[in-house]
C-alpha cells in the first residue's frame, strides 16, 4: 500500500509543485480519505533521499514558508515506470477474482 | 557564519516548524495537523529521515582533521626537538605519529559526518561547539605533556618553522575549502 502512495504521491507532484497538505488535501480529493500529513511527510522525506523529488522552501497560501516538492528526472521515470507496473497489477487481481470480461 | 552550514536534518526541521506554523495559523493542534500522536509521528520521522552521506564529506572532514592533527603532533615536535636532552624523553616516531594523526581524524571525521544524521541533528551549534573542544582537548593534551614532562627552551629550527608554517598555512586553506564546500551543498539543498 506504501508503495501504491508513493507511487500517487509522485503523480500529484508531477501534475504541480506543492507541499504536503496540499498532496494530503488532494489526496482525500482522490478517494484516500486515510492519508495524514503525519504519514505523507516521512514518506515525501523517503522520496526525496532517493532522489525522485527535490525540495525548495517557499511560501505557502497560509504563510509560513514550506517545502514544495516537484519531481526531478528518476522521479519523471520512476511515475511512468510505477503506472505500467500498477496496470499488470490490476490485471493481475483481476483475473485472480474472475472480474475480467464482466 | 558557521563553518557547517545546515544539514538535510536542518532543512527538515524548517519544514516542521511550518507545520506547527500553519496548524497555529488554523487554530488547531499540531497532532490534529498531523492526524497522529507525536510519538508515532517521530517515531515514523526517525525510521525514514536516516540520511546516507556521501563518501566527499568523510573525505573532506578526515583530511580538515588530519592537517589540524599533524599541525599538533609538528608543534609538539619542535617543542621537544628545542629542548635540550628533550628528544631522550619525548621521542615521536613519524610514522606513529601519522597513525596516530590518521585514527584521531577518522574518528573526528564520523563524529562530525555521521553525528549530522543521528540524535543531535537539530542542535548544530551545539555539535560544533563539542567537536572543537574535542579537538581543543587533544592539542591541549599533547602541549600539556610537552610543558609538564621537560625543561622548555623555545629556539626553533628553521625547518620545523618552515613545516610548522606550511601546516599552518594548510589548515587555514582546507578551512575555507571546507567552508566552501559546505556552502555549496547548503546552496543545493536549500538547507538556509
Amino acid at each position: 500500500m506504501k508503495g501504491i502512495l508513493e507511487g500517487c504521491i509522485l503523480k500529484i507532484i508531477d501534475q504541480t509543485e506543492t507541499y504536503g497538505y496540499e498532496i494530503v488535501t488532494r489526496l482525500w480529493d482522490y478517494g484516500f480519505t486515510d492519508a495524514k500529513e503525519g504519514t505523507l511527510y516521512p514518506l515525501l522525506l523517503r522520496l526525496e533521499k532517493k532522489g525522485l523529488i527535490k525540495g525548495t522552501f517557499k511560501e505557502s497560501p497560509l504563510g509560513p514558508k514550506r517545502k514544495y516538492y516537484s519531481l526531478t528526472k528518476e522521479g519523471k521515470d520512476y511515475v511512468q515506470y510505477f503506472y505500467e507496473a500498477w496496470k499488470e497489477v490490476e490485471q493481475s487481481v483481476k483475473n485472480i477474482f474472475g472480474e475480467e470480461g464482466k | 557564519m558557521s563553518f557547517f552550514q545546515m544539514t538535510i536534518q536542518e532543512s527538515e526541521k524548517k519544514e516542521l516548524i511550518g507545520i506547527a506554523k500553519e496548524a497555529e495559523l488554523k487554530g488547531i493542534s499540531l497532532e490534529e495537523q498531523i492526524g497522529m500522536q507525536g510519538k508515532e509521528f517521530c517515531d515514523n520521522l526517525l525510521q525514514e529521515g536516516e540520511v546516507k552521506r556521501s563518501w566527499t564529506e568523510y573525505v573532506v572532514e578526515g583530511m580538515f582533521w588530519f592537517l589540524i592533527f599533524s599541525l599538533a603532533v609538528q608543534i609538539t615536535e619542535m617543542l621537544a626537538l628545542s629542548t635540550p636532552g628533550a628528544m631522550a624523553q619525548l621521542e615521536l616516531d613519524k610514522g606513529i605519529a601519522m597513525v596516530v594523526c590518521a585514527v584521531s581524524a577518522t574518528v573526528m571525521e564520523y563524529r562530525t559526518v555521521a553525528e549530522y544524521s543521528g540524535r543531535l541533528a537539530f542542535d548544530n551549534k551545539q555539535k560544533e561547539r563539542r567537536l572543537w573542544k574535542y579537538a581543543a582537548c587533544f592539542l591541549g593534551l599533547l602541549l600539556l605533556f610537552v610543558l609538564l614532562g621537560l625543561d622548555m627552551d623555545m629556539t626553533l629550527g628553521i625547518s620545523n618553522l618552515a613545516v610548522a608554517s606550511i601546516l599552518v598555512i594548510l589548515v587555514f586553506f582546507w578551512g575555507f575549502l571546507r567552508k566552501k564546500y559546505w556552502n555549496i551543498q547548503s546552496e543545493k539543498y536549500s538547507w538556509k
